[in-house]
């Protein structure tokens, strides 16, 4: 069977079950059939609708965004493009990423619901370490950084890594290695020479490894640890509890300031009625977003305030800057950290802007960090840890 | 009255930086384009758009940091000013609000009643909006060309005391970053704008007065009328024992009046946030010595090398050093063999008539200036004449000087015996004048010197005429 009629044959079948499974916000099949003319190394991929797509609406699941279509592509976009990347459909996520949805996890049920799909999607909270658990996937978020944020519609700017979700390592490895590198339009981008394409086969036994896991729901991976002959050290990160509160308020904060360019001037939803430029703003506004939205707006506009800012903005920078030193601590004397997939952890990754990977596994899943830039070390480490699993099986 | 009083102010001067691209995009940063032509997805705030700082802005800035004799931070962060206005793409103005580039720094200034030191606040980087036009028919639109071009605030002490310190003090501040081609900085096309904060205490007094800020200030005349307004304002409202408002004014060129624009209460929080798409800045010290030593010679060194090398008075090597056009314009035309002091008297007096030293646009070769001077000192012609020549070729550049002196019959009358003749015949004629002169009234001579130049069509030699007119009328 050609190529061709493969995508073909995937496009009538998610037509017909979108409705079901809730993945995608935009089928994209005639850009799609285009990108596979001359191509020579097509590999089916979809984008967030958080991520621009130059000509491809891109609604971050907005009414405000309904019918923005970019003039320009993200980098990774960009990237996964020139490397032969077919854009297979733009899928649902929180409304900008905080908001009311259909499916949280849009993105995960697209790569899930399909063969061989690779998925991209906001890293922030490390949410879609929750999406890829439910449905059976590996995600993985590199270190803050290594991909550019170019063309991510902006949540909150600092937690806005983007994150890799697929069904196999190997389409991991092949997406870190198209989309890392320094970006000049984006100065938190890092130049990296990483090859992630030849990963190491590692022994198991001689890694340190800390597990953070504070509640007592993990036995399994515990035991798992114990059969794969894998050490591992109970370990507190002390600060940890304050990760979700400052997640909160530093999210809000950052929130509020980049939702300001949705007034209903240059591009997104405009409110047909208004008597002046103040009604216009707070028309369009009130219209293009959901509750949830402007609820983080209204919040995260509070914590910015005058008098407010020292008592709640900074307090925040201050724990996250004590969580990521604590982090940073134990990641001496443990070179990786595990821990149940829950936002507990998952957000303090995401503040530290450590990477983060994890796999599908028992009741919780499995969350695995490391220091930053130490990402090639966890994808072997995670890529073992997968390989023995799937021994254990057969 | 007025002396009972004392005006206080303090400046924030805007400066566009001449760079060649905005502050956080590659878009060309120019002037007069056809609008929305220089704009992409990060200055028109496009979601996902963001912004990465040209280098370039934190050269320039701390170029005009260390020419103002600033002290440079060496870590700086980026802060959002979040407030909605219709010519603000992104909702939010990337400013900074702590640590400032540059801070703690002076310029000194030259006024009649002498030397003054005036201390700069803070210097910072930001960038500017787009601009709103009003069409009929269409209401407001927006144009972005505008939008992201790099600018400096530099912020004053209250040190100023009148409308002069404040005129000094800018001036002195243009010069400063047009020689370090910081800057064009012409008030005209709006790429040096002024706001002046303002209050009025009584004589002796510690404390301040209501403190008004003045916007929409764009010519020197503007500032000074404006300064000139509100003292007379405030020194009325505080006799008649009027209450002041805190508030922002503006100033209109038609009326000549201040009028108010916004009362504090309606000030805004602008909720600033270290903008977290954007690293911090480093500065390094190498950086600082690099820039250092490819200072030019600035405004002030050159004016003590003109008072020094030519024997130019303060104030006028102070005028000649006011923009780096006028200092080349001068040295240029030095060069060309004239008298310095002959040039300096020249450019002041006339040049300035014709062109102003803000935006110096002289259509005379500086070898034409020189040539006509040089006509000047040997007494080929006489500075009436010089006048008129320069006046000619502002209107007409392809003339020469030797050309108009023999169109316009300039030649001036050195001749003794000439002349003589036709005083005697204007005494004759000029009996009043004559008596009046002759019974101590030393004014009347001016009208016999006026007719003798009226029968010379201007050519008369004019010392030679007062020479022997005191002759015959001794
Ligand atoms: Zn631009």
């Amino acid at each position: 069977m050609n190529i061709k009629q493969k995508y073909l044959d995937y496009f009538s079948k998610i037509e017909k079950e979108n409705e079901k499974i809730n993945a995608y916000k935009t089928i994209t099949k005639t850009e799609a059939l285009e990108a596979l003319e001359n191509n020579k190394n097509p590999f089916p991929v979809v984008f967030a609708d958080q991520i621009s797509t130059k000509g491809i609406r891109t609604t971050a699941n907005s009414k405000m965004l309904e019918n923005y279509i970019p003039p320009f592509d993200a980098t990774v976009v960009e990237r996964v493009k020139q490397a032969g990347g077919v854009i297979v459909g733009k899928t649902i996520t929180d409304e900008f990423g905080v908001g009311e949805t259909e499916n949280s996890f849009g993105t995960s049920a697209a790569v899930a619901h399909s063969k061989n799909i690779t998925g991209f999607s906001g890293g922030y909270k490390g949410l879609i370490h929750s999406g890829a658990q439910k449905n059976g996937l590996f995600a993985y978020i590199p270190t803050f950084g290594l991909i550019s944020r170019y063309g991510f519609i902006s949540v909150a700017s600092s937690l806005d890594g983007i994150g890799i979700l697929a069904k196999s390592f190997a389409n991991i490895q092949n997406a870190m290695d198209i989309v890392t590198g320094k970006d000049e339009k984006d100065s938190a981008s890092h130049s990296s020479d990483i090859d992630f394409l030849n990963l190491e086969d590692i022994d198991l036994s001689e890694q340190k490894v800390g597990n953070i896991n504070k509640f007592d729901n993990f036995a399994d991976v515990e035991e798992l640890f114990e059969k794969l002959n894998v050490p591992i050290d109970k370990v507190t990160i002390k600060g940890l509890e304050y990760a979700l509160p400052a997640h909160e308020i530093i999210s809000a904060g950052e929130f509020a300031t980049n939702m300001e360019k949705y007034a209903g001037i240059g591009f997104g939803h405009r409110a047909d009625d208004y008597n002046n430029v103040e009604e216009l703003y707070k028309n369009s506004r009130t219209e293009g977003f959901g509750k949830a939205v402007q609820q983080k707006i209204v919040f995260g506009n509070f914590v910015l305030s005058e008098g407010k800012y020292e008592e709640y903005y900074v307090q925040a920078l201050k724990a996250r800057t004590m969580i990521k030193e604590n982090l940073d601590q134990e990641l001496k004397n443990f070179e990786f950290l595990i821990a149940p997939i829950n936002l507990y952890y998952a957000t303090g990754f995401n503040l530290a802007g450590l990477p983060s990977i994890s796999i599908p596994f028992g009741i919780d899943g499995l969350l695995i960090t490391t220091g930053a830039f130490n990402d090639k070390r966890l994808l072997e480490f995670g890529k073992k840890i997968v390989s023995q699993l799937a021994g254990e099986k057969s | 009255m007025t002396n009972n009083y004392e005006t206080v102010m303090g400046l924030e001067v805007h400066v566009e930086l001449k760079t060649k691209t905005k502050i956080f995009c590659n878009c060309a940063n120019k002037f007069g384009d056809k609008p929305n032509t220089n704009t992409c997805p990060v200055c028109l705030g496009l979601p996902g758009a963001i912004p990465v700082l040209n280098e370039k802005v934190l050269d320039l800035a701390v170029t005009a940091g260390l020419a103002t004799n600033c002290e440079i931070s060496r870590i700086g962060k980026q802060d959002r000013k979040n407030y909605f206005y219709p010519d603000l793409a992104k909702g939010y103005q990337i400013s900074q609000d702590e640590n400032p580039i540059c801070h703690d720094g002076y310029l000194d200034i030259e006024t009649s009643r002498g030397k003054k030191r005036i201390r700069i606040n803070r210097m910072h980087i930001e960038e500017d909006a787009g601009k709103l036009i009003h069409e009929e028919g269409l209401g407001s639109l927006v144009d972005n060309n505008r939008a992201g071009t790099p600018l400096i605030e530099i912020v004053s002490e209250p040190d100023l005391r009148s409308a002069e310190e404040v005129l000094a003090y800018l001036q002195k501040l243009r010069a400063i970053l047009t020689y370090t081609d910081v800057s064009d900085a012409k008030m005209n096309e709006g790429s040096f704008r002024c706001d002046v904060n303002l209050s009025v205490r009584e004589a002796g007094k510690e404390e301040f007065g209501t403190r008004v800020e003045m916007k929409n200030l764009n010519s020197f005349q503007s500032i000074q009328r404006a300064i000139e307004y509100e003292t007379a304002r405030h020194i009325k409202a505080v006799e008649s024992g009027e209450e002041l408002i805190q508030e922002t004014r503006g100033y209109s060129q038609d009326t000549r009046k201040t009028y108010s624009m916004r009362s504090k209460e309606d000030a805004a929080d602008y909720r600033f946030i270290p903008d977290p798409d954007l690293m911090p800045i480093i500065i390094t010290d190498e950086k600082i010595e690099e820039i250092k030593e490819s200072l030019p010679e600035l405004p002030d060194a050159r004016k003590a090398r003109y008072t020094e090398e030519y024997g130019l008075s303060n104030y006028d090597a102070e005028q000649l050093t006011s923009s780096i056009e006028v200092a080349t314009f001068f040295e240029e035309t030095v060069k060309n063999g004239a008298n310095p002091k002959s040039v300096a008297n020249l450019i002041i007096t006339e040049i300035f008539r014709l062109s102003s030293p803000e935006d110096f646009d002289v259509n005379i070769s500086p070898a034409a200036f020189a040539e006509t001077i040089e006509f000047v000192d040997n007494g080929r012609i006489n500075l009436g004449s010089a006048k008129k020549i320069i006046e000619i070729i502002f209107e007409n550049p392809e003339k020469t000087p030797e050309s108009i002196i023999f169109e316009e019959d300039l030649e001036q009358i050195n001749d003794r015996t000439i002349l003589g003749k036709i005083i005697d015949d204007v005494i004759l004629h000029s009996k009043k004048a004559v008596d009046e002169y002759r019974s101590g009234k030393e004014k009347a001579l001016q009208a016999v010197i006026g007719q003798v130049m009226g029968k010379t069509k201007g050519k008369a030699n004019p010392q030679l005429t007062i020479d022997i007119l005191k002759e015959k009328l001794g």
